[in-house]
């Protein structure tokens, strides 16, 4: 994969507002409004530091509701995306039960023509029942990268 | 109602599309039922019951200063009961499991709601695949 140069990304992936709470959607009742700038603080990590990234949301597969949801914009409803998923990483979750596997998801590639959805299952303490989902430009994206640099987002993020 | 059937209908359809729904109603604002799909449950009980809940959520959005109500969740040990505005004289409530993915439900009662405004008070469709 050829190098790229650093946060070279056209301003529109970085212009969406952040919103903890989408519009007309009770998101659940969770943490200190410290949480809450983490939250953020972690979406706006995922936005700026991974190269192509188009849309990310932290949810809570319990209820299937967005924490919390970054870029997206009318291409891409995360709140819907958030919803759909859930069913993805319970349906695979229900499935390792059923063959008998006890392991641990520790995430979900799912390719498309042209984009990448990578959905990385959180765990830790306070972190449990929540999973990140990244919607990648396929043609922008490093994918190897994309899922070293999630992993570091998991690691410092505080829920 | 000259649309029952058509009502039953989508309640049927909203129930295939959320297999972690026991059961939806839809009722007027006065109490009475439309149209049902609530097996093991009493359905007037529900659409009196819910008339009242769509009162309570008219009033406490009302009292916070927003006059647009649109659901109200219901959250138990056992399962949910939400309530969905659907034009200006009906309710639709689903019921469902512990394990129902909210978002989705979310998705797919407000989507119902708007058809059956839609059937009811005549407004537009605005399904986008109607």
């Amino acid at each position: 994969m050829t190098e790229r140069p650093p946060r070279a990304r056209s301003a529109h992936a970085r212009s969406p507002r952040t919103t903890t709470q989408p519009p007309g959607t009770p998101a659940p009742v969770k943490g200190s409004t410290h949480a809450m700038a983490n939250t953020e603080t972690a979406l706006k990590d995922a936005m700026t530091s991974i190269e192509g990234v188009i849309g990310v949301a932290l949810v809570d597969y319990t209820s299937g509701m967005a924490l919390g949801t970054l870029g997206g914009g009318k291409d891409l409803d995360l709140t819907v995306a958030a919803a759909g998923n859930t069913d993805v990483v319970r349906a695979k979750a229900r499935t390792m039960e059923m063959l008998g596997l006890k392991d641990q998801i520790e995430d979900i590639l799912i390719t498309l023509g042209g984009q990448y959805h990578l959905i990385r299952l959180l765990s830790g303490r306070g972190k449990s029942g929540l999973f990140l989902y990244l919607a990648l430009d396929k043609q922008r994206a490093n994918l190897a990268m994309a899922r070293h640099q999630l992993k570091r987002i998991e690691n410092d993020l505080e829920v | 109602m000259a649309h029952e059937a058509d009502v039953l209908d989508e309640l049927a359809r909203l129930r295939a599309r959320l297999p972690d729904v026991t059961g939806v109603l839809a009722s007027g604002v006065d109490g009475l039922v439309l149209a049902h799909d609530a097996p093991d449950t009493h359905p007037e009980t529900l659409a009196a019951l819910s008339s009242a809940g769509l009162g309570i959520g008219l009033r406490l959005s009302d009292a916070a200063g927003d006059r647009s109500f649109r659901e109200l969740l219901v959250r138990g040990e056992h399962g949910y009961v939400a309530l969905y505005a659907a034009g200006s004289a009906c309710v639709l409530t689903v019921l469902a499991g512990p394990r129902i993915n909210v978002g989705r439900l979310h998705m797919e009662a407000r989507r119902s709601g708007a058809y059956l405004a839609h059937l009811l008070d005549g407004t537009a469709d605005d399904r986008e695949d109607a």
